[in-house]
């Protein structure tokens, strides 16, 4: 189960936040999970739901392996 | 029990994107710089409060796929409590969900009775924003500070009011600032017209039947999207393509899909992608994003309406840190416009496993970005200038590829030769398309353009960003590649034409800045031909000969790459009938069968990076 979280940024601030799943830029919401007991970064709930169904089973052996851009 | 019949919907629709058409005829009737003027290259919308896209205008996809992505980051970083009626946004920031920098949207809320409606906005490439090259297209920037200025989103205008310090640190950081203030003002002018139309629509069928009709249009398109999507057997589908280089270095970049279509969504996984590199070659998300959204829209009907309900069926993966997804503070401005082209057919190549008579054979895959800028010696006044030239699609399962056409994320038309020179320092010699640059096939490649300037002023500054000089366009089911684009130099007094790598000592021929170029010199620019679809043998030889009265193929080619003996007597071409005959049989009997995919792909076992190698080597060895 996820919570909406703002991301409050000083104006000087360059770093950005990327989805965990898609990669997209998240502007001042932020949808946390925890997964493995991990925090994960969405977009939205859609995002979080196509990791489980998607990127996890696709993915996971080859993120252990070299790690996905996520985790650079 | 909904107001809305199919009829009703779609007569709202065609309201909806009048509006966006006038907003259009608006930009392109008052700007003052020819890429709105001629080149046509912007898109405008209507948005909902939400952001999503109500209606647009088919001008510049790669934009509209971007805007609703440009448009929500506004929204969420100002905050809707801090946007009021009569306010004006501004947005290009790369960093913060824009495309690259040139690209400025620029947008208004529609309030209607006090209440807000939504938004109405437009996006177009701004010709000249600062950074380290005139025209803002720095094919050898390392970080973004070098390609020109960032705008996070911030006002223009307040409640009607000029906010006069923005617009002051605008026109200051832009070298053709007058350019700058005419354009900024056709935008503005298109969304008060489209601000006027809508507030008459509603005043004419009430705010809750276009706000219903507009949930419904995005409901409607999702549901025939999908419905297309459905008819693609569902699988994963991958592929592989390069970027030749990044203006930076001399390597080239791999770009990886992996397409996996399940029921009624598709799935486009970037997955494998190179690390992004110091050139501007990176796109960023929201570039990428469009890319998908072209693809898998171009393979669907063109009557869908095209709004934000026809995103839903597709899901985008683009890791960070990426070619496909640049992270701060990585160069990208020729993400939006070579390699956006790269990604659309890296998709269409990977679902020609799935879906081949959709897809058309390799398309040239370079917007020949070409740049001119310094103080024109007539007015004395510093001018700069954008143009782009078209290239051969490639040949689909119907029809042979369009010739000299702007690429299909960009859509965009070139400048009149007459509008041209009428304003900049280089003289058209020639501008013609190129004979035998289109792949053979029974469906023929387009062809590419060929242009030379001469060069008036005592020095104008030249910067370029072209692509396709090594890796040609693929023929696809037994048609052969097109051909390379190449960009030459002729200096006054030289006898020969030779590459800008040569001459001015740069580490890319197809990707440099600041050269400056003087009274006299020529310059050469050609553009690549599409690639063939369908053996070439089987194209019916009176399209041959049609082809080589046309010149679009040489008597050589003819015989060649398509069997066909074509003789000429008396100026009459002709065709021989029983040499074609034999020549074809001959042509058949001598080939490898069966006939693979792509004119270069991997065999069972070989890998991508032998074909790497292969098409580098095929290069140098055709010289």
């Amino acid at each position: 189960m996820g919570n909406w979280r703002d991301i409050k940024l000083p104006w000087y601030e360059t770093k950005i936040l990327n989805c965990s799943l898609c990669g997209r830029m998240i502007p001042r919401k932020v949808w946390i999970v925890r997964i493995d007991g991990e925090e994960r970064e969405f977009c939205n709930p859609d995002c979080e739901k196509l990791y489980h169904e998607y990127w996890l089973p696709t993915h996971s052996k080859k993120q252990k392996k070299t790690g996905n851009a996520k985790d650079n | 029990m909904s107001k809305f019949d199919t009829v009703a919907l779609l007569t709202l629709h065609n309201r909806l994107v009048n509006i966006c058409e006038e907003m259009a005829l608006v930009m392109m009737k008052t700007a003052y710089s020819t890429i709105f003027s001629e080149g046509l290259d912007f898109c405008c919308v209507i948005l909902n409060k939400d952001a999503e896209i109500i209606a647009e205008t088919e001008y510049t996809p790669s934009m509209i796929g971007a805007i609703t992505h440009t448009a929500k980051w506004t929204i969420e970083e100002m905050g809707m409590d801090n946007i009021a009626p009569g306010d004006v946004i501004i947005h290009n920031d790369s960093y913060r969900g824009g495309c690259h920098l040139p690209e400025h949207m620029i947008m208004k809320p529609v309030f209607l009775d006090g209440e807000l409606f939504g938004f109405v906005g437009n996006m177009g490439h701004v010709a000249e924003i600062g950074g380290k090259a005139p025209g803002s297209f720095a094919a050898d920037a390392t970080d973004i500070y070098q390609e020109g200025l960032r705008l996070p989103p911030i006002k223009l205008m307040e409640k009607g009011e000029y906010v006069k310090d923005v617009w002051k640190m605008i026109m200051t950081n832009h070298r053709t600032p007058y350019n700058t203030w005419g354009d900024f003002h056709a935008m503005i002018g298109s969304l008060q017209v489209a601000e006027k139309r809508l507030a008459g629509l509603v005043e004419r069928y009430g705010r809750e039947y276009i706000e219903e009709g507009s949930r419904l249009l995005m409901d409607y398109s999702a549901r025939r999207l999908r419905a297309e999507i459905e008819e693609i057997p569902d699988g994963t589908y991958h592929a592989i393509n390069w970027l030749e280089d990044d203006g930076v270095s001399a390597e080239m970049i791999q770009i990886e899909v992996t397409v996996t279509v399940r029921g009624d969504e598709v799935i486009v996984d970037f997955t494998g992608s190179s690390p992004q590199v110091k050139g501007p070659i990176n796109c960023t998300w929201v570039v990428s994003a469009s890319v998908v959204y072209i693809a898998i829209l171009s393979l669907t009907d063109p009557y869908i309406p095209r709004n934000s309900g026809a995103f839903r069926p597709i899901k985008i993966i683009a890791p960070p840190g990426t070619v496909v997804n640049v992270q701060h503070p990585g160069p990208c401005v020729a993400g939006n416009t070579d390699s956006q082209i790269k990604l659309i057919d890296l998709i269409l190549s990977a679902l020609s496993q799935a879906i081949p008579r959709k897809i058309t054979a390799g398309s040239g895959g370079s917007s020949s970005n070409f740049l001119i800028g310094g103080v024109h010696p007539d007015t004395g006044q510093y001018y700069s200038n954008y143009s782009f030239d078209g290239q051969g699609t490639g040949g689909t399962a119907f029809k042979d590829g369009n010739d000299a056409e702007i690429p299909r994320h960009g859509n965009c038309r070139n400048s009149p030769i007459e509008v041209f020179e009428g304003r900049y320092s280089l003289l058209t010699l020639e501008y013609k398309l190129v004979n035998d640059s289109g792949g053979p096939g029974r469906n023929r490649g387009g062809l590419g353009i060929s242009r030379i300037y001469e060069v008036t002023a005592p020095e104008v500054t030249i910067s370029a960003l072209f692509d396709r000089f090594k890796i040609k366009p693929w023929g696809l089911f037994g048609g052969k590649e097109g051909t390379n684009s190449s960009l030459t130099i002729k200096k006054k007094g030289d006898n020969r034409w030779r590459t800008f790598a040569e001459v001015y000592g740069r580490p890319s021929a197809s990707k440099f800045t600041n050269a400056v170029v003087t009274k006299g010199d020529l310059i050469h620019i050609v553009t690549p031909g599409g690639g063939g679809f369908g053996d070439p043998l089987d194209r019916n030889p009176e399209l041959v000969l049609e082809d080589v009265k046309e010149g679009y193929v040489s008597l050589e080619s003819a015989k060649r790459d398509y069997g066909v003996v074509i003789v000429k007597t008396n100026k009459m071409y002709q065709i021989n009938q029983e040499a074609t005959r034999a020549e074809r049989e001959r042509l058949r009997a001598a080939r490898p069968e069966p006939i693979p995919l792509y004119d270069w792909w991997p065999k069972e076992g070989e890998s991508i990076n032998v074909v790497r190698e292969q098409l580098i080597g095929r290069r140098s060895r055709s010289g």
